[in-house]
């Protein structure tokens, strides 16, 4: 049985703490645990984090050759394992996240529109973790109403712990999560033709 | 015609065009900021993927292309970005002129002005409505202002929605929030 995370920090700006949280021992052996086979993380601009992560190994990435070429949306593609029992997939960027996120089992997503509405829609359970580092935050805003209505869960890296509590924080949230003590309300489908109907009442038109 | 910025406001557009009917309409204007590449992507596979195209017609590489399919026509206006970091607001200001004048010649050239602008709040869209709002006025033209605050804001109105609130024909939210502190708003739930 395949079990598969999704990690997505975002891709205009580096958000360091979630890729470090991503690559953690913490993290990846707590995923060991939980039987998920792999973990696909899109980190952004800066590959720095991931290639001196500690923990990873990397794969031989002749093996992979095919999925690299069948995979045009994703930019610098690498493969590693933790322990060999955990596949990591990593890339910067990804045109096509929205098929991942379908591959994915659960969902952690930095607090961008897009990916948060992705996985809603796809109904996957998502954790997202807001960047407090950013200066224009309003992004944070929607995080917290949709965790207001049960529609996710939402975590931030607080500056005044240590990493180790920090990460503990999200871990114990995808820990509620996978055991089934957080449940999610189901992400109602936006309403049929409501943009067509004020259109077609402004300009007159009979459908 | 369709006002389209800057990532999260482009994916939310594009969101809310996914669910519109177009076989009413004979024509798209997307309207671009120049180097926005993010979004000029997104309107092309947006294009791509809804309109299947018979031909495609490049006008001007910097000024604005045009794909018809069958008798419906999609068109591309870009703009040059109306403000960059650090510019002086006098000098952004005549950039925001040059946007509308620019608008107005493709509109004009192409002999098209639109019946409806879609919008949700990019900046240089604000300056945009208000001159085809006030050319309502004088019954120059008659489009109507649509707007739809983006879901990212919950309990406050972006700038661009302060702006546009008294002279947007319909003004739609996304929270309820927002809907309860302003009373010419409507609400539907979450539209993108």
């Amino acid at each position: 049985m395949s079990r598969t995370i999704l990690i997505t920090t975002g891709a205009t700006e580096t958000f360091k703490d979630l890729i470090q949280f991503a690559v953690s021992k913490q993290f990846l052996e707590y995923l060991v645990t939980e039987n998920f086979t792999h973990l696909i993380v899109q980190y952004g601009p800066d590959q720095s984090i991931i290639s001196t992560s500690s923990h990873l190994t990397p794969v031989d990435n002749n093996n992979n050759n095919n999925s690299v070429e069948s995979c045009p949306a994703k930019s610098n593609l690498q493969f590693f394992t933790f322990k060999q029992s955990l596949s990591v997939e990593t890339y910067a960027f990804n045109s096509a996240l929205s098929n991942d996120i379908l591959k994915a089992d659960y969902v952690i997503s930095h607090a961008g529109t897009g990916s948060i509405l992705d996985s809603l829609r796809a109904h996957r359970p998502l954790i997202v973790v807001v960047n407090n580092q950013l200066m224009d935050n309003h992004q944070a805003e929607i995080a917290k109403a949709l965790k207001d209505l049960e529609l996710l869960e939402w975590a931030e890296f607080d500056k005044s712990m240590n990493d180790e509590a920090n990460y503990d924080q999200v871990i114990k949230k995808l820990k509620a999560i996978l055991s089934n003590d957080i449940k999610f309300k189901e992400f109602p489908a936006p309403r049929n033709g409501v943009l067509n109907n004020i259109l077609a009442e402004e300009l007159g038109l009979l459908f | 015609m369709v006002l389209l910025g800057s990532g999260g406001h482009t994916g939310e557009m594009i969101r809310l065009l996914d669910g519109l009917d177009f076989t009413e309409y004979s024509r798209l204007t997307l309207v671009i900021t120049e180097g926005d590449n993010g979004s000029i992507k997104k309107a092309r596979d947006f294009e791509n993927s809804n309109f299947s195209s018979n031909e495609e017609v490049i006008i001007s590489e910097h000024e604005a292309s045009m794909t018809s399919v069958g008798n419906f026509v999609v068109d591309y206006i870009f703009l040059p970005r109306a403000r960059n970091v650090g510019q002086p607001l006098i000098s952004s200001a005549i950039t925001t002129i040059g946007c509308i004048v620019q608008t107005f010649k493709i509109m004009w050239s192409r002999n098209t002005f639109p019946h409806a602008i879609l919008c949700n709040g990019p900046g240089t869209s604000v300056p945009l409505c208000y001159v085809f709002y006030l050319l309502s006025l004088v019954k120059f033209q008659n489009a109507v202002i649509i707007y739809v605050e983006s879901l990212a804001r919950v309990s406050r109105l972006s700038a661009s929605g302060w702006l546009l609130y008294p002279i947007a024909s319909r003004f739609i939210v996304q929270w309820e929030m927002l809907h309860e502190k302003f009373s010419r708003s409507e609400y539907y739930g979450i539209l993108v």
